[in-house]
């Protein structure tokens, strides 16, 4: 307790040293997009009169600056944007909304990323990976689809989980371990098809920013990363269409005002129909069988007043796998957001948020004339408040609080529309809740520190019958809990720390601490993720896993920005990691709590990452080195052992062509490591059958995995000639549909990459034993029409 | 051949997931004695109970040949009563076939001997008989192909307890070596209804399937066999927990009963 005590004095001794009332006046206000009216992310405003004074917008596009009393010039600037001067005369507090205009789309050869050209040296921000939608549009992935999951996953420290893998690894982390934001509603699962589309339409998305360390306070859920997705708000302005037609898939974006300047919409669709090659089958099951998925995006906001702003933004996406009406599997996410942003004064901005997300998963089958329905699902309720108080030019507070409650539904079992309550598992209820502070605070014009506490709580409530299990997994005890009492309670605080030195204007160093609670644990019994793991929320037997990382960094720009170098370390230690016992059930079984492990894991690593942002060639080169061990007390004598996710070496290529001003070629190269991976050692016979006999968990690896994807992207002409009729003169005109092609090869040296591995019987001779690789994906190529009016 | 044709192949030979045998250099673990045993009871109309024991090495993952047999042994059961047992061997099996006349009914059985020095016993006990109510071959919508039918084996639960069970089939003669197994969970006392998915049988086929109710430390262990032969995809591969106490010894000893029928596809 007493440590605790200390490092909430120490902060509030920070804070209140740097809290010197002076007579300021703030200018403050919204930046956003002169075309589409969206809020612009981290633009950048500067005085011409005091260079040392800045300020960057937030994600709701809000800036506030304080300066005295006096004329001066406001330069609001924005990567890709016209730069906008604005004089003021300051006697009073002002507000300032502001519009910049897109520079043209090529200057020189600029790429478009959204972002200040030296955020990756002066931002106090560490362990962040960004990628602009431009760029996730050109780089190539499977079917052709642009997907944001797939192409973070090209960055150091983001592991892919393979061909067909639905999650990714961050920093070590399992799948699990990452939280994902879609305008803050967590996504419980985030891919379609097992993990060959992400859930995520990029035509819907505006940003997309991922924490591998370094969380900021307002941030907490998961021990390794955050994925904070913001939609866009839809054109203000005018009405605007967008959509693609792929070999797969096909996907159309409507936007527009509700009220021109004051509200807008978006609404963007996706539908595969992969099952359509099944009208090529000849049998009348198969014919009538369905193999598709489908998401929308809905969003609408509307400015009430100066002051308000409330939005309304979802979610709704389902993946169905049928065969004729007899056997069907589905799943699918639903996310709903209320949120209202009010600006109460010039420095102190409000966010309120009311949030429901859903997933859940259902197969079905008809059997002995009877309906079966089997499934599982998640429920999240939550209600957020975010606040940022700038407090002056050098500190500005964030802080806040959420509570959520969650309805897990482990496991539910209907036949005829009957739930059969004695194969059903009984729901289990928690409340998670959580406050925050911290402040971003700047100590003359090279440190600058942030600077945070998060103290969270989780609490497993009745009802339900709740087991009680020894360490080693045998059931001692079944208690009973009437609704809302407590069976379980936790606490953690959680200091977070994130440091920056500025070493010159080309370079800095910087340094994080985090410390995080996760208390929600999704349990597979496989090597791959799927839809049909589960959820468990931490409980009498089950507790939080904690995690403590730390990281430091060298950050260099070069040529005037142009070129970006990245280096970090990091280590990461975590208590009360969870794995499985041999034997463990995850589905469908009330106690799988016994089937669980709890020990420890590390991860420590190197990232490096040079990119070059600018000119006809941009992309970049990213190399992760790393461990990930675990330790367990049932496995390998209590010895750390590689994690599944361990992959010594992690690298990619992604280069990106302008070979004319509508013609662009990309390409991608990664290679990994293979996974750790346990084979067996021998086998001997039971019954006939051969059997693996095993002596180390992961003791072996998977082989190398490599791939080589490449694009062409080719945009039409974007103006046309039309005659003026009052000139007679020819002109230039921007025709009113612009449209390009997209055409792509995944795999494109075909590699037989390994999925898995298996050990089995020869069916002519069962004495020999034979290794089986199964591989996914080998050349696959695409073609897509995508336009915009 | 026509377009759509033409089309289909195309497509589904480039989406299409590949399959090949590869080679993987694999760390030698010492050898394992292995005891596959088991007791078994026929049910009251049946006048004795038979126990079976195959003790073999086991072997390189690679090794091409059947595994090493012991065969100069000293196997002995012996009953709840105290009556002891000394097996005789008979191609490559150690077995006895215990009359119920001369003794009672056993429930609790013990096995034991000595390979190479190593002293080796277990225990096991014999779960309570449940007999196969009938077995039929369907048609279900997601078995096999085309005319090709499911056997389904229909028995019901004993109330009350937990019952545990593994199922043999064979087809005209011919075992499959497969491993079926199953529990009541969810379905105490109730009729149980357990369909071979990924076995085909046609008209006119002879259908034998075999009921076994086993102890649950047999069901458990055949459970992580099949998990580990999941193609890979087990989160927690590793060695079943063995009922057999000695150096270097693995298996199981397992207390089952069995109920057969055989019936000709119509």
């Amino acid at each position: 307790m007493s440590y605790k005590l200390l490092i909430i004095g120490v902060f509030f001794i920070l804070v209140s040293t740097n809290v010197i009332a002076q007579s300021q006046y703030s200018v403050s206000g919204t930046i956003t997009d002169a075309d589409n009216g969206e809020d612009l992310i981290g633009a950048m405003v500067r005085v011409k009169e005091k260079p040392s004074i800045g300020a960057i917008s937030n994600v709701y596009g809000f800036y506030s600056i304080s300066l005295p009393k006096g004329n001066f010039t406001l330069e609001y600037s924005y990567v890709g944007y016209t730069v906008k001067s604005v004089k003021v005369s300051l006697k009073s507090d002002i507000k300032k909304d502001i519009e910049l205009k897109p520079a043209s789309t090529q200057i020189q050869g600029v790429e478009i990323t959204g972002e200040r050209s030296d955020a990756n040296v002066t931002s106090g921000e560490m362990s962040v990976s960004k990628i602009s939608i431009k760029e996730v549009e050109k780089i190539p992935v499977l079917f052709g689809e642009r997907d944001i999951m797939k192409t973070i996953q090209l960055l150091p420290g983001i592991k892919s989980e393979g061909d067909g893998g639905a999650g990714f690894f961050v920093r070590g982390g399992s799948a699990d371990q990452n939280l994902i934001l879609l305008d803050e509603a967590p996504v419980y699962n985030a891919s379609h098809m097992m993990g060959f589309f992400s859930v995520f339409n990029s035509d819907a998305l505006k940003d997309v920013k991922l924490y591998k360390g370094g969380m900021l306070a307002q941030y907490g859920g998961r021990l390794s990363s955050v994925m904070d997705i913001k939609m866009k708000e839809g054109n203000n302005k005018t009405f605007h269409a967008s959509g693609g037609i792929g070999l797969i898939s096909s996907k159309l974006s409507v936007e527009g005002p509700i009220v021109k300047n004051k509200g807008s919409f978006i609404v963007s669709g996706r539908r595969t129909y992969a099952d359509m090659f099944l009208a090529f089958s000849t049998n009348e099951k198969q014919k009538s069988s369905t193999l598709f998925f489908y998401d929308f995006n809905l969003k609408a906001n509307y400015k009430i007043g100066s002051k308000d702003r409330v939005f309304v933004s979802g979610y709704l996406g389902r993946d169905k796998f049928g065969f004729s009406e007899d056997f069907g599997f589905d799943w699918g996410n639903k996310t709903a957001t209320i949120r209202w942003n009010h600006i109460f004064s010039s420095k102190l901005f409000s966010n309120t948020t009311l949030l429901y997300s859903d997933y859940n998963y259902v197969f079905k089958a008809t059997f002995n004339n009877k309906r079966i329905e089997a499934g599982s699902e998640i429920v999240d309720f939550s209600l957020k408040e975010d606040l940022q108080y700038f407090v002056n030019n050098n500190n500005k507070i964030s802080f806040g609080g959420n509570i959520i409650h969650h309805t897990f539904s482990p496991g539910d079992l209907m036949i005829d529309g009957e739930v059969q309550p004695d194969n059903t598992l009984e729901d289990r209820y928690s409340i998670e809740s959580a406050i925050y502070v911290s402040n971003e605070q700047k100590i003359g014009k090279d440190f600058q520190m942030t600077y945070g506490l998060r103290y969270s709580n989780f609490t497993q409530i009745g009802p339900g019958t709740i087991y009680n299990f020894d360490n080693d997994g045998s059931l001692i005890d079944t208690v009973g809990y009437s609704k809302n009492e407590k069976v379980a309670s936790y606490n953690g605080l959680a200091p977070r720390l994130n440091l920056l030195y500025i070493i010159n204007n080309k370079s800095s160093v910087k340094a994080s601490y985090a410390r995080t609670y996760q208390y929600l644990h999704l349990v597979s019994n496989s090597t791959s993720s799927t839809p049909t793991d589960v959820w468990l929320p931490s409980s009498n037997n089950v507790k939080p896993e904690i995690a403590d990382q730390i990281a430091f960094g060298y950050f260099r720009n070069f040529k005037n920005n142009s070129y970006e170098f990245s280096s970090e370390i990091y280590y990461k230690k975590i208590q009360n990691a969870i794995d499985y016992r041999v034997g463990a059930e995850v589905n469908f079984n009330p106690y799988v709590e016994g089937d669980l492990i709890f020990g420890n894991a590390r991860a420590y690593g190197l990232e490096l990452m040079l990119k070059k942002r600018i000119g006809r060639l941009s992309g970049w080169v990213s190399y992760t080195i790393s461990r990930v061990e675990k330790q367990f007390e049932e496995i390998n004598s209590n010895s750390f052992y590689p994690a599944r996710q361990d992959r010594t070496h992690d690298f990619s290529i992604v280069g990106m062509f302008d070979i004319t001003e509508r013609l662009n070629i990309s390409a991608t190269w990664v290679y990994y490591t293979g996974s750790a991976v346990t084979f067996p050692s021998a086998k001997y016979y039971i019954d006939g059958m051969a059997v693996n006999y095993f002596t180390e968990r992961n003791g072996y690896r998977m082989p190398d995995y490599h791939r080589m994807d490449v694009g062409v992207n080719w945009n039409a002409k974007e103006y046309t000639q039309k005659l003026n009729i009052k000139t007679g003169k020819l002109e230039k005109v921007r025709k009113r549909i612009q449209s390009s092609w997209n055409f792509s090869v995944y795999n494109v040296y075909g590699r037989e990459n390994a999925y898995s591995i298996t050990f089995r019987s020869n069916a002519e001779n069962p004495n020999v034993t034979e290794a089986i690789q199964l591989s996914l994906f080998r050349w696959v190529p695409s073609v897509s029409y995508n336009f915009k009016f | 051949m026509n377009i759509k044709t033409i089309i289909y192949i195309i497509i589904v030979a480039a989406l299409a997931s590949c399959t090949k045998v590869v080679e993987i250099d694999l760390n030698e673990a010492s050898p394992q004695i292995v005891m596959d045993a088991y007791v078994q009871d026929y049910g009251e109309d049946w006048k004795f109970q038979k126990v079976n024991a195959k003790l073999t090495r086991s072997m390189s993952i690679y090794e091409d040949s059947a595994p090493e047999v012991f065969e100069n042994l000293e196997v002995y059961v012996t009953n709840e009563q105290g009556k002891r047992f000394k097996l005789d061997y008979n191609n490559q099996v150690f077995m006895y076939n215990i009359l119920i006349d001369d003794v009672d009914r056993s429930t609790n059985w013990t096995i034991e001997t000595n390979i190479e020095g190593n002293e080796i016993t277990s225990e096991t006990s014999i779960p309570n008989y449940i007999a196969i109510d009938s077995i039929v071959a369907v048609k279900l919508p997601f078995g096999p192909r085309v005319d090709g039918l499911s056997p389904i084996c229909f028995f019901t639960d004993i109330p009350g307890e937990a019952n545990y069970f593994r199922l043999r089939i064979s087809i005209n003669g011919i075992p499959m070596n497969s491993l079926f197994i199953t529990r009541d969970d969810g379905f105490d006392g109730q009729q149980i209804a357990y369909p071979f998915m990924n076995t085909e049988a046609f008209v006119g086929d002879t259908l034998t399937i075999s009921l076994l109710a086993i102890d649950e430390l047999s069901f458990e262990y055949y459970k992580v066999i099949m998990q580990n032969m999941g193609g890979g995809f087990s989160a927690a591969p590793g060695n079943p927990i063995t009922n057999i106490e000695g150096e270097g010894v693995i298996g199981v000893f397992t207390g089952q009963t069995i109920s057969e029928v055989t019936r000709i596809i119509e």
